[in-house]
């Protein structure tokens, strides 16, 4: 088993994407600013719930957004160097399948009912591998037993209905892989699936990385899927990034309020709490975002800091405040909710931009130490993680080799 | 990825309101629409839909005011130093109910005092209370009214009790029936575990039963028919169907106190009126009369309107005004008999519209019945009904048709809708059951049922609003077809007889023998085509609004 | 909205109570009790539907549910915990089996009987999607149950959704709102607001939280529970994310198979499991830990279809501990299976002969289905 080399550039590259959507209500921006930075071999966790829009960004990533409604409002995605924005569409599909390929969520859906999962397979190897036929079904037969799948040639010709969900997101799996990848974007690939068939795909991945050394962009909402699989992890809220951190630093020392408040508040097993933590309020609706920080309405953090401050508050100002970049008073009202509260002035007025607060962290919150010193750079780590799972596979244990982590100071931009 | 985000994707429009509505207590109420109203306003705003509707909203124009569009009676006429109106004094019992339609229906819509489905039922009572009122001075006459060769002697008042009498006797005994069929078939209903011996056992029972009863039922009305205590015409019977209408359907619509007192003052007034100036134009009528008054010189003044000519009016007094072409004195020509192209096909927008609605409104009504039960209750009731759907579709609708109206002597109109609904109703019962499986094992008709809601509630508030969408994409292209197959039928010479369809215009056309008459191919076929690419057009607009909509978002 | 224990209502018709008046049960009596329930389902092929097989969803499952507390169900697709669950409520047939509610045979009632039995209890769905009629406003999805079963009608039932509403931490003046104007989290509260309308004493929860973003479902389960504790309702809540159920349930019940194969306290089961089952069920729970200290067990295989069960112990064909003690005992007392595409060797006990549920080592009334494990 290869040891994984520490890689010093970077295989993709996101910096500043922006995407809008048209709709009959105006432009909805469902990505804004995202910038982030995945090295070859290394998992990146994008983590973030419904309509944060990483999703989105996977898909621009492929463009695979229909450009009407959607299209790219600015940004470069570099693959090695290569913008791919800037490409045409026969060249992107040279890109499709065989550098980047994606798996998604729901299996049933993204295998065509129609056809066997082995004709499946095999258009898309004769496509990018240029083989006959005959070749074509001997490399996705090998493919299927590479993902575990046993009594691969009989199952060359079974239909996705046939099989079980897990089943059919190895066959997901082994469609990506059949043209060894450098990077898969697994787009909530478990969710759709029990915990101990997910901890099977999600050792498969881990495999198959190890074997590969592809990079896997790892995208979910179940922070225990990134503690156990993330090098790095980038945390998505209303369409931007908020935190950016390896993942040991992420769980160690989050930095943005949203990250805490998401920790406090999942049950977690053998927990002594009798009372779960709630962030309260909901995610905003993109088309009518706050003004200034886009966590503002439901933040702990501000609130507490302007409980704080003496003084009275100014009158209540209203949650989209288009006041532009005027400043105002350090502790205003706000009301959210029907509840009235206090909140420091600067989350209403302007919104933070993702900067380096700590080395190797990234943050978007005012108040995070060191936030008006932070300098603005991408979003670049080469980490890996240090410690691996431990795993008993079907009753034998076998440890998995610990990973030596790259020092931070041996990566380049 | 929660199902907000998988809507995002597919659905911008979705992911507006996936997430909270933002923000919920400062911004200005937005009237809340219900998916129909949404539908409905989805509807509107395609451009070609409201060509379509602007066409067929003429159409119903045509329809309501053809008498007064197209009519040989003047609407006043001043004769001896007298004002009189013919036009008024020979409405028809058909102009009299659309009038009336039209006034209760723009009522309603000013005012809005009930829901969509409430104010249907309000126009329907209104027209059914119209139905005895406008035709009982011809049930004296006792001529057109029957379909069938009256016994001499026949006292029609008294037919038209019996008549009711013995709908109402027919109702009771498939009441009677079903009900006890239903109790029979409960066990097999309900999805008790029984062996197939039972099972045949108990759909046996059912059946003979059933048909026992129906039996003594047809044996009682043949019995006597044949000793002739019995006069009742199959109109009468028909009738009788109105007449329970007249009663029941305001305890369906179960109007506020307000709209109640105010449609009862209404419908006072109506029978009053209708007592006192009966809808009575005569059986034949002498169009020429009036032209015949002018050219002697004793008509003073006279106000016609705009086309002086009725479709009954063959043009007696100018025997070469037969198959004229379009020109000033007949705007689109003449056909073969003489009478008016236009104001023929002015008239005949009734029995287009009619066809189409009519009919199938009774084939919408029956295919849901149907298919609601079937698809409701699955299993035997399923297996049975499939079977008895595939019985009339078997038979090709077309020649049904002809066949039916081949052996009939006297065709009118109403015999062609009930038959026309009779025949059309299984599409829609396949669509509604197929809903209905589906509807069935969704959460929310389960929660209805944990919370112990009574089975009509389940059923009609619950599932049936939801299983409408593919029926009611369909009906519009059922109504195009409706009129599509009348005019088929008028076509072949098996349409109505004394009024002209556009169908039976469409056969004049080629009666010619060389060839075809070019205004009366023309005009007619316009006609047809505007009508039916406007139904499909509103169709295919309600069928975008209704889908993505709803399939999204359920 | 800030956590709805704290707010205080600021509209004026807000009614604390509900007006609820439980009949007290003698102490100690079960609310619940299911005793082997079973739910087939026929396979049905051929022109004239002959029966072939049978979908064993559930299979022998009994258990009781004290008022006031929660018993969790907890197992993977394919268990047949949802379809436990819709049949103690009868919205699916039970092939055979009994369940008493407050002492009276719940299955035995019919007719007028039974609608007003429902009342006591209601269900809460897992998709907030399909759980709301969308034909219906909100006002009415939650009040109609009201006015059918004679509660509150007119002006009185208005204001009784709009303090459910309240209840449940939406603004009273949604109630003329329509479904599909909401988000997930905010339909699911209107869920349980319809649940807790008519006052049951029991509610099933069929994973109430599942389809909901991470930071909505603390919400939702803090709601559950200040319910639970405000209104004493006792809860059968269905989940297969287990830190959920263990933060909510009192005791918790592991299904595999259509049977339960371990019952214990929440506490005691999370400790000291001693199913093989459960033990690579907590094993496979990712924790948000970037060093992972447990031991993950990838079992082997698939769940087996439920319309074929293995005989003996539904578990062995995946279970590592019958492995591992068919290796430690030798050739004895062991047969060879083949599964997944493996030969592997079982105690012949496992394959053959299917385990009761026994008190095992641990709190009295901790107890499992293995004829290994001690």
């Amino acid at each position: 088993m290869p040891e994984p080399q520490p890689n010093k550039s970077p295989l993709l590259e996101i910096q500043g994407l922006n995407i809008g959507f048209e709709t009959n209500r105006g432009l909805v921006r469902p990505v804004r600013d995202v910038s982030l930075t995945i090295f070859p071999g290394q998992t990146v966790a994008v983590v973030g719930e419904s309509g944060c829009g990483k999703s989105v960004t996977a898909l621009s990533i492929l463009r695979l957004i229909p450009q009407p409604p959607g299209k790219v409002l600015g940004g470069r995605i570099l693959l090695e160097g290569r913008d791919l924005l800037g490409l045409s569409e026969s060249q992107m599909r040279s890109v499709r399948g065989k550098d980047i390929a994606m798996i998604f969520q729901e299996p049933m859906t993204s295998l065509n009912p129609v056809y066997t999962i082995g004709d499946q397979i095999v258009e898309a190897v004769t496509l990018h591998q240029g083989v006959g036929t005959r070749q074509a079904y001997a490399i996705a037969e090998e493919a299927l037993r590479e993902v575990g799948i046993s009594d691969a040639r009989r199952r060359l010709h079974e239909y996705p209905h046939q099989m079980s969900g897990g089943m059919r997101q190895r066959v997901m799996i082994a469609m990506a892989l059949s043209c060894r990848p450098k990077l898969l974007i697994a787009d909530e690939p478990t969710t759709a699936l029990d915990v101990t068939i997910q901890a099977q795909i999600l050792e498969l991945l881990r495999k198959l990385q190890r074997e590969t050394g592809m990079a896997i962009m790892l995208i979910t909402h179940d922070l225990g899927v990134v503690a156990e699989n993330a090098d790095v992890v980038a945390v998505m809220y209303a369409s931007r990034v908020v935190e950016f951190a390896t993942v040991e630093e992420l769980f160690d020392k989050p930095q943005h309020p949203y990250t805490e408040g998401l920790f406090k508040s999942i049950p977690r097993l053998n927990d002594t709490r009798t009372r779960l933590d709630a962030i309260p309020g909901m995610v905003p609706n993109p088309a009518r975002f706050p003004s200034g920080c886009k966590f503002h309405p439901r933040c702990h953090r501000t609130r507490a800091l302007a409980a704080s401050q003496p003084g009275a508050a100014s009158a209540p100002v209203p949650l989209n405040y288009q006041g532009g970049g005027a400043a105002l008073p350090p502790v205003v009202e706000i009301v959210s909710e029907g509840d009235r509260a206090k909140v420091m002035g600067v989350c209403v007025s302007a919104e933070p931009a993702l900067l380096e607060v700590q080395p190797m962290h990234w943050g978007s919150c005012h108040f995070i130490d060191g936030f008006d010193k932070a300098p603005d750079t991408q979003p670049v780590s080469a980490h890996r993680r240090e410690v691996t799972a431990m795993v008993i596979d079907g009753g034998v244990q076998q440890p998995m080799p610990v990973v030596v982590p790259v020092s931070a100071g041996e990566v380049t931009r | 990825m929660s199902i907000e985000a998988a809507q995002a994707f597919s659905n911008p429009e979705a992911m507006l309101t996936a997430t909270e509505p933002y923000p919920p207590k400062n911004a200005p109420t937005v009237a809340s629409r219900s998916l129909l109203r949404q539908a409905v306003l989805d509807t509107w705003s395609s451009r070609l839909a409201r060509t379509g509707l602007a066409w067929l909203a003429l159409l119903v124009f045509f329809a309501i005011f053809a008498p007064f569009l197209a009519n040989t009676h003047p609407l006043a006429m001043k004769v001896a130093g007298r004002w009189s109106s013919p036009l008024l004094h020979n409405l028809t019992p058909a102009d009299v109910m659309l009038l009336i339609d039209m006034v209760v229906a723009l009522v309603l819509v000013a005012t809005r005092p009930l829901s969509f489905v409430q104010s249907v039922g309000l126009v329907l009572w209104f027209t059914a209370l119209a139905i005895p009122l406008t035709y009982w001075p011809q049930l004296d006459t006792s001529g057109r009214f029957s379909g069938v060769t009256a016994p001499p002697g026949v006292n029609t008042l008294g037919s038209v009790i019996q008549g009711f009498l013995v709908f109402s006797l027919i109702l009771a005994v498939a009441a009677a029936a079903g009900f006890a069929g239903w109790k029979l078939l409960q066990p097999i209903v309900d999805g008790a575990h029984l062996s197939s011996l039972k099972r045949v056992w108990l759909v046996a029972r059912a059946l003979v039963l059933v048909g026992l009863i129906i039996w003594g039922l047809v044996r009682l009305l043949l019995h006597g028919y044949h000793s002739g205590r019995l006069h009742a015409q199959w109109t009468d019977i028909v009738m009788g169907f109105d007449w329970w209408g007249i009663v029941l359907l305001p305890l369906l619509i179960r109007p506020p106190q307000r709209v109640a007192a105010g449609g009862g003052g209404a419908a006072v007034a109506l029978v009053a009126l209708l007592i006192f100036c009966p809808v009575r134009p005569p059986e034949n009528f002498d169009y020429t009369h009036y032209r015949g008054l002018a050219a002697q010189g004793k008509v003073e003044s006279v106000i016609y309107v705009p086309i002086p000519y009725s479709p009954r009016d063959r043009l007696r007094d100018q025997p070469d005004a037969r198959l004229t072409p379009p020109g000033r004195q007949h705007w689109l020509g003449t056909d073969t008999n003489g009478s008016d192209l236009a104001s023929e096909l002015i008239h005949a927008s009734r029995i287009a519209l009619s066809i189409g609605f009519v009919a199938t409104g009774i084939s919408v009504v029956i295919g849901i019945i149907v298919g609601g039960f079937m698809g409701y209750y699955a299993g035997l009731l399923d297996l049975l009904g499939m079977r008895f759907m595939e019985i009339f579709e078997a038979v090709p609708r077309l020649f049904l048709l002809i066949t039916i109206t081949a052996f009939v002597e006297k065709r009118d109109i109403y015999l062609l809708l009930v038959v026309f609904g009779l025949t059309g109703w299984t599409g829609y019962a396949r669509f509604l059951r197929a809903e209905f499986f589906t509807l069935r094992k969704l959460d929310y008709v389960q929660a209805a049922i944990a919370a112990g809601l009574p089975r009509r509630s389940i059923l009609f508030k619950h599932m049936l609003p939801n299983g409408l969408t593919p029926i009611l994409v369909s009906t519009t292209f059922g109504v195009a077809s409706a009129i599509l197959y009348e005019s088929a039928l008028s076509f072949l010479g098996l349409g109505l007889v004394d009024e002209a369809s556009w169908g039976s215009l469409l056969n004049q056309a080629r009666a010619a023998g060389t060839g075809f008459i070019p205004w009366i191919a023309t005009f007619p076929g316009l006609m047809i085509f505007l009508t039916v690419f406007s139904y499909n057009l509103v169709g295919e607009a309600v069928r975008d609004a209704l889908d993505p909509k709803l399939r999204k978002r359920d | 909205m800030s956590s709805t224990a704290e707010s205080t209502p600021a509209i004026p018709y807000a009614r604390p109570s509900m007006g609820h008046v439980v009949e007290p049960l003698p102490s100690g009596q079960p609310l619940l009790e299911v005793r082997n329930l079973q739910t087939w389902f026929p396979i049905r092929r051929g022109v004239f539907s002959t029966v072939v097989g049978q979908v064993k969803a559930v299979d022998d499952v009994s258990f009781d549910v004290m008022p006031g507390k929660s018993l969790g169900l907890v197992g993977e697709s394919g268990c047949g915990k949802t379809t436990v669950g819709r049949t103690i409520l009868r919205l699916i047939p039970a092939t055979s089996g009994s369940v008493r509610y407050k002492g009276e045979d719940f299955f035995a009632r019919q007719g007028e009987e039974l609608r007003r039995l429902r009342r006591q209890m209601q269900i809460v769905f897992q998709d907030p999607v399909s759980s709301l009629n969308p034909r219906m406003t909100v006002g009415n999805i939650i009040g109609e149950p009201l006015e059918v079963h004679g509660i509150a009608k007119g002006a009185e039932k208005r204001e009784r959704v709009a303090s459910l509403l309240h209840r449940v931490g939406l603004d009273p003046t949604y109630a003329s709102r329509y479904p599909h104007e909401f988000s997930g989290g905010q339909r699911q509260r209107i869920g349980i607001a319809r649940a807790i309308a008519l006052s049951p004493d029991f509610i099933v929860c069929d994973e109430p939280v599942s389809a909901l973003d991470v930071s909505i479902q603390s919400q939702i389960l803090n709601l559950l529970e200040d319910l639970q504790r405000e209104l004493n309702i006792a809860y059968l809540f269905i989940a297969h994310n287990l830190a959920v159920v263990e933060h909510f349930s009192d005791e918790v019940a592991v299904m595999y198979l259509g049977r339960i194969v371990e019952k214990a306290t929440s506490r005691e089961l999370y400790a000291n499991p001693r199913h093989p089952y459960t033990t690579s069920l907590l094993s496979a729970v990712p924790e948000p830990n970037p060093r992972p200290t447990r031991q993950r067990i990838v079992l082997p295989g698939e769940v087996p279809s439920p319309s074929n069960p293995p005989p003996g112990c539904p578990f062995h064909p995946r279970c590592p501990l019958a492995r591992q003690t068919a290796a430690q005992a030798g050739a004895s007392d062991t047969v060879e299976i083949t599964t997944a595409g493996e030969r592997v060797r079982v105690p012949r006990q496992c394959a053959e002969q299917r385990p009761p549920l026994e008190q095992k080592q641990g709190e009295p009334g901790h107890v499992a289905a293995c004829w290994v494990t001690k």
